[in-house]
């Protein structure tokens, strides 16, 4: 059940811990990349500023956009 | 697993069994909120990004990690994943993936509407219409009329016995006509009255350069409340008419009714 899993909430003031402890950091244009230096991308291969960080859904180490889209796209391809 | 599991060693138990909802943690940056509970602990809330790091070279995280401006969408989505399972169900195997997103996106506004939250509903509708500018507020209008489960959902069962390995195609076509030509349509429902039917066909036949009026009806009842005004506007005798019924296998009787403009007849104003 969807609802069973666990949820972890965070806010502005702990985003940068949040973003260092998936592996991931900032460039100098504020893009979100990997320890690598690749550009982190959403699942619609967009790149994602540190300020537009939504967090990371289960199921997958794909970063979200703080915008409800997201949401939807995620359920929607949750549901199965 | 538990986010208390995750969490092991990290939070006191003693928390897990003060709290009723642990399902859920909040992490500031030096506290951690869990229900009403607030743990002034920096140290913990090091301890759990640490936690979080263990993770980063797994293919997946354990929990949901989410922005707290989002928490409340989460929870709404996710209840709506849950109750529209099935027919989220059914909509994924027939229509385009951005058309179920735009469905889901319209639940999402309704139920904030029939939350009485109206700011949130009205930026929540914003947001729908600029994600979805050609459709978003159609198919509101449509979920919020209550058309969409009474008429346009129960349709894709009448496809498939219809048209069997074309119902994919031909209900693709049907949903876009539905939306492309939403003015045009009217949707009898159990909660239409024939007087308000009269007047909503009477309104759209007298619009200007329309190519058709289409009245949609699911039920016994409903089809024999187009009969019935469709008989008192004597309306078979002004106009063209196409009149398309269907039988599902479960017995379902579904009916969509078309009224076109004679060529040769003069101002629609003669005709209503």
């Amino acid at each position: 059940m969807i609802n069973e899993i666990p949820i972890l909430v965070f806010d502005d003031s702990v985003k940068e811990r949040v973003i260092k402890s998936l592996g991931f950091s900032r460039n100098e244009d504020s893009k979100l990349v990997d320890e690598n230096d690749k550009v982190v991308t959403t699942q619609e291969f967009e790149s994602i500023k540190e300020s537009e960080f939504g967090g990371v859904l289960k199921s997958s180490k794909i970063p979200i956009k703080k915008e409800e889209s997201e949401l939807v796209k995620y359920f929607i391809s949750c549901n199965n | 697993m538990g986010l208390f599991d995750f969490l092991k060693g990290i939070i006191p138990e003693k928390f897990i069994y003060i709290n009723v909802d642990n399902r859920k943690i909040e992490v500031k940056d030096s506290s951690v909120v869990i229900g009403d509970q607030v743990i002034n602990d920096p140290e913990m809330v090091g301890k759990i990004f640490d936690k979080i790091e263990e993770y980063k070279n797994k293919e997946s995280l354990p929990c949901q990690l989410i922005h707290k401006d989002l928490l409340d969408s989460f929870i709404e989505y996710e209840e709506l994943s849950i109750t529209q399972k099935e027919s989220l169900k059914k909509l994924k195997e027939i229509l385009l993936e951005e058309d179920v997103q735009c469905i889901l996106m319209a639940r999402r506004v309704k139920k904030a509407y029939d939350k009485g939250d109206s700011n949130l509903a009205k930026k929540l509708h914003s947001q729908l219409d600029r994600n979805f500018p050609k459709k978003g507020n159609k198919v509101f209008n449509l979920i919020s009329g209550g058309y969409f489960d009474e008429m346009i959902l129960p349709f894709i069962d009448v496809f498939k016995s219809e048209y069997e390995e074309k119902h994919i195609e031909k209900y693709r076509d049907f949903y876009s006509n539905i939306l492309k030509f939403f003015p045009l349509a009217f949707f009898v429902s159990n909660n239409t009255t024939n007087e308000r039917l009269k007047e909503g066909l009477i309104e759209r036949l007298r619009l200007k350069g329309v190519p058709f009026v289409r009245l949609h009806a699911i039920g016994k009842s409903n089809m024999e409340k187009i009969e019935e005004v469709i008989g008192e506007l004597k309306i078979e005798e002004q106009y063209l008419i196409k009149d398309n019924r269907f039988t599902s296998p479960t017995g379902l009787r579904a009916q969509i009714f078309e009224i076109k403009f004679r060529k040769e007849k003069g101002s629609r104003e003669e005709s209503v």
